[in-house]
């Protein structure tokens, strides 16, 4: 028996990063890769961006992106 | 019974958006899931020996289709990339101490403090009795050294470390992901830089039991 999860998404592409929107659980979660390929993922929350684990420090750029996530129909 | 072994998958309608223009957006299909070979009965060990065949090498797979204008993931689609397995670097040389198979620099250290104390043996032992026993116990100490280091180390050799510790499946790292990196198809990274046969791809039965799984659930057309 295979158990097949659905998710629906919004994605932005970032220099190497992307930024993942969780339409349903309404998280946001970046994700990246470092130099020797180690993946990494982040849970943003918009109250606490958790900026000492973050390796964007742009909190502007951080804030306007989950706000376009927010607002797509 | 498949060849292959997935137990849950994730399907992940996304749609990306460009940051400056939210309606340029492109739909795709992303499809992540984990395999693991079934072994038995396909492949029965040939010998105690063949002990890999009883490990389970579980490997991420990783798919991504653009929808077509029905928005359906289709064969036909041409913008879709795919990868199996870790994007990590594959390391040639993890802890000796991890890893059952023994390196020849090891193997020639051991050897070389076996033939030391014999030596000395040979050389500080007058009585021939005495001599033949310290020779036999030099000898017994290498073979145990190497008997204790089997026994201990969790991992068989570097493909086995490589692919339970960092996840790296060694076919598609070496055949599969430069071929599809060449012709734009390859998710993630490619490390592999030697002299590939980009005439002869191939999809290894992670990924071909994935497609399998999918077209039958009528997830991909």
């Amino acid at each position: 028996m295979i158990n097949i999860e659905y998710k629906n998404t919004l994605t932005i592409y970032k220099d190497d990063y992307m930024f993942e929107y969780d339409r349903d659980s309404d998280f946001l979660y970046l994700y990246w890769v470092d130099e020797e390929g180690e993946e990494f993922s982040l849970l943003l929350y918009d109250t606490e961006w958790h900026l000492e684990d973050c390796p964007i420090k742009d909190f502007d750029l951080l804030s306007r992106y989950l706000k376009i996530f927010k607002e797509y129909k | 019974m498949r060849r292959d072994v997935i137990k849950k998958i994730i399907i992940k309608n996304s749609i990306e958006l460009n940051p400056d223009r939210p309606s340029e957006t492109n739909k795709t299909i992303e499809i992540e899931t984990k395999s693991w070979p079934q072994y038995y009965p396909y492949l029965k060990p040939s010998s105690p020996h063949a002990r890999q065949r009883k490990i389970h090498h579980e490997y991420d797979t990783f798919l991504s289709i653009r929808v077509n204008e029905f928005g359906k993931a289709s064969l036909d689609s041409t913008v879709w990339a795919m990868r199996l397995g870790s994007q990590k670097k594959w390391n040639y040389k993890p802890p000796q101490k991890q890893i059952k198979q023994i390196y020849s620099e090891t193997r020639a250290k051991w050897k070389a403090k076996r033939d030391r104390d014999i030596a000395t043996a040979k050389r500080t032992i007058r009585d021939r009795h005495q001599r033949s026993l310290a020779i036999k116990a030099a000898q017994d100490e290498y073979r145990q050294m190497i008997a204790n280091h089997r026994a201990h180390a969790k991992y068989l050799n570097v493909s086995d470390w490589n692919s339970r510790v960092l996840g790296i499946n060694g076919d598609a790292y070496t055949k599969v992901h430069p071929v599809l990196q060449r012709y734009g198809h390859l998710y993630g990274r490619n490390w592999y830089t030697e002299d590939v046969d980009y005439a002869r791809p191939f999809f290894p039965k992670h990924i071909l039991r994935l497609l399998d799984v999918l077209i039958q659930k009528g997830i991909l057309e």
